[in-house]
């Protein structure tokens, strides 16, 4: 199987379908990337295509110091925090919010998802990209700590940190209770937010808490 | 969990049940794990997160890349594909303005536009030429060399906020564009592939020596300093010697930007005059494509073994060897890296070995002494040539006296027999 970087180089000699067959292997896993990360999954989609667009007209620009890999994801994340800054400044209407609460998705139930969703909010910021990169994207400690310009150690002792909080969360919600544990605390959540919604003489509200660190 | 009985951190565990520790750790670890239960709670725990975790799925997505970057929002792919229409319709209108019918205004503009041209272009011209001979070659990180388009399509989104939060408004029509415009951005990306192959053209390793004689040692010093500070350059090594009876010396080894290696030794001449001066270049091209290469394939090596170890199970025998493979070609990674490291910084700092030493000037000294020290020196003069005189004899007595009594003792007694026999003859 030709390696990701051979791809690239041959994109960079011309061949289109060295381009089409790297998009064919990273579509899925930044689709993944940006959909966990991103409440919308039309711009989800948008955002993988936005990061092959920067590849293709930096592809004389690259550079085989770094695997393809990282290098992709270190476009998208750039990209995200284009986008979370620009959300900062967009309020959410609340209908995309309930929306994106119930989506349906593969292999689990929306309140497996929201629970774990929930559980991430509740984390540092940097301890949940290292964890969600690990644990979705599947990358090395070294190639995270590329990623995020931190140490491989730091990595290493913050990824911990994040799964001992994960197995708190989880043993506060027994393994057969997930679901209903977390739709418990999940329908609190969104009762609070109605009920801030309603005192707004606006039609529009801000994300609640749990929703606006998945969109961090 | 007490720490006292364990020999590893907690960390430690999680790193190598990701599969993150070497060879020697894994498998002090993999023993460590088989006879200690809080580990493998630990183990247990850690592997119910990721179980956990993995719960959160995502939808497939399917689309080919054409489709998928034909279908970019209008604040990206459309605008460009707008901005190209445009830039035909201004071709076309080119054409217009050049018929026959409009002669005279076309000449009227193309001389306005000619002097214009002449106003603009040249200095312009002439500056690029200047900016691209100071330009000094960077590589670019491949994770900052995000393009400006997309920051530049994020910031025009942020003066349309509805179409972001709703789907985004697919553009059938625009499809038709989306190959050309793919070999467009192909295209765009090919000059600059040429130059990314051989990214910094020929590749010097630049080295020099220059022995000076110094008009004035004392200020040389500071002064190469100074120059160094100037030109951004350091100096690597100095020695300075002061021998008796012969002039100051100083040898430093300078290490200079290559692009201001030339300005550097012309100042440096004009610290005195030069002795001797030297130049070499060496190019190491080859070397550093060829150790790009080497280099590249070894991270593609430790890639698939990388992937080798996360896709497949076998016996923890062969997922030590491919461990200890990665660990290889991990070293050898790091060795190349310094390897190129080494020799970029000799590309881009050249050596120059610099000797400046002293126009020394041998002094005679003139000093007249007093009478009364002339003869006190005479005094002691005297007195030393007397001690020194009966210390000679002394010690040639001393030295010979042994000898010269054993050889009297042994020549006495002829000697008196002999005079005996001739004292009555000669009587």
């Amino acid at each position: 199987m030709t390696s990701d970087e051979s791809l690239i180089l041959e994109f960079q000699q011309g061949s289109r379908d060295a381009l089409e067959l790297l998009f064919a292997r990273y579509r899925g896993p930044l689709f993944g990337f940006f959909r966990r990360r991103i409440r919308s999954r039309e711009r989800a989609e948008e955002m993988v295509q936005e990061t092959f667009l920067a590849v293709i007209r930096a592809a004389s620009r690259y550079e085989p110091r770094s695997l393809v890999r990282t290098y992709l994801y270190g476009i998208g994340l750039k990209l995200l925090a284009e986008e979370r800054r620009r959300e900062a400044k967009v309020e959410a209407p609340l209908e995309s919010i309930t929306k994106s609460i119930s989506e349906p998705a593969i292999n689990a139930s929306a309140d497996t998802i929201l629970c774990i969703r929930q559980a991430m909010e509740r984390l540092d910021p940097i301890d949940r990209d290292v964890l969600m990169l690990r644990e979705y994207e599947q990358l090395s400690y070294r190639e995270i700590a590329q990623l995020l310009r931190v140490p491989v150690n730091t990595v290493r002792s913050r990824l911990f940190r994040a799964r001992m909080a994960m197995r708190d969360e989880l043993q506060s919600h027994p393994k057969s209770n997930w679901d209903e544990g977390c739709a418990r605390s999940f329908s609190l959540a969104e009762d609070a937010a109605l009920k801030d919604s309603t005192k707004d003489s606006r039609t529009t509200s801000r994300l609640s808490t749990s929703e606006q660190g998945g969109s961090k | 969990m007490n720490r006292r009985n364990h020999i590893m951190e907690p960390d430690e565990l999680m790193a190598y049940l990701d599969g993150e520790l070497g060879a020697k750790e894994s498998s002090r670890a993999a023993a460590h794990l088989d006879q200690c239960e809080q580990c493998q709670k630990i183990a247990a725990e850690l592997r119910d997160v990721s179980q956990f975790l993995a719960g959160w799925q995502t939808e497939p997505f399917e689309a080919n890349l054409v489709e998928s970057v034909s279908s970019l929002p209008p604040t990206t792919a459309n605008s460009e594909i707008k901005n190209r229409n445009a830039s035909l319709l201004d071709r076309t209108k080119w054409l217009r303005v050049i018929h026959p019918l409009h002669w005279p205004k076309t000449a009227w503009g193309i001389a306005a536009a000619g002097i214009l041209i002449a106003l603009v272009g040249v200095p312009t011209l002439h500056r690029s030429r200047q900016d691209a001979a100071r330009a000094v070659p960077i590589l670019p990180d491949p994770v900052k060399a995000l393009p400006p388009v997309i920051l530049d399509s994020n910031a025009s989104r942020s003066r349309e906020p509805e179409g972001l939060l709703s789907a985004p408004s697919r553009a059938p029509s625009v499809s038709k564009y989306s190959g050309d415009r793919l070999d467009d951005l192909q295209e765009k990306t090919q000059p600059n592939e040429a130059a990314r192959t051989a990214p910094v053209g020929p590749m010097i390793v630049r080295t020099g020596e220059l022995e000076l004689i110094a008009h004035d040692f004392d200020q040389a010093r500071p002064k190469v300093e100074e120059i160094l500070k100037r030109h951004r350059g350091y100096m690597g090594e100095l020695s300075l010697n002061t021998p008796p009876n012969s002039g100051r010396s100083l040898t430093a080894t300078l290490r200079v930007p290559e692009t201001a290696l030339d300005a550097v030794l012309t100042e440096l001449k004009g610290l005195g005059r030069t002795d001797k001066e030297l130049q070499n270049g060496e190019d190491v091209t080859q070397r550093y494509v060829d150790l790009e290469a080497r280099l590249s394939n070894a991270q593609n090596t430790k890639q698939r073994l990388a992937d080798i170890l996360r896709q497949r199970t076998g016996k923890l025998a062969d997922v030590l060897a491919v461990e200890e493979e990665i660990d290889r070609v991990q070293g050898e990674i790091e060795e190349m890296e310094a390897q190129r490291k080494t020799m970029k910084k000799q590309i881009d700092f050249g050596t120059l070995k610099l000797t400046i030493t002293e126009d020394y000037r041998s002094e005679l000294k003139m000093v007249q002494p007093s009478t009364g020290a002339q003869i006190r020196n005479a005094a002691v003069e005297g007195y030393r040539n007397l001690s020194d005189g009966m210390i000679a004899i002394l010690l040639w007595v001393l030295s010979a006296g042994p000898s010269l009594l054993v050889l009297g003792a042994v020549l006495f007694f002829p000697a008196r027999m002999l005079w005996k026999k001739l004292r009555p003859n000669l009587a």
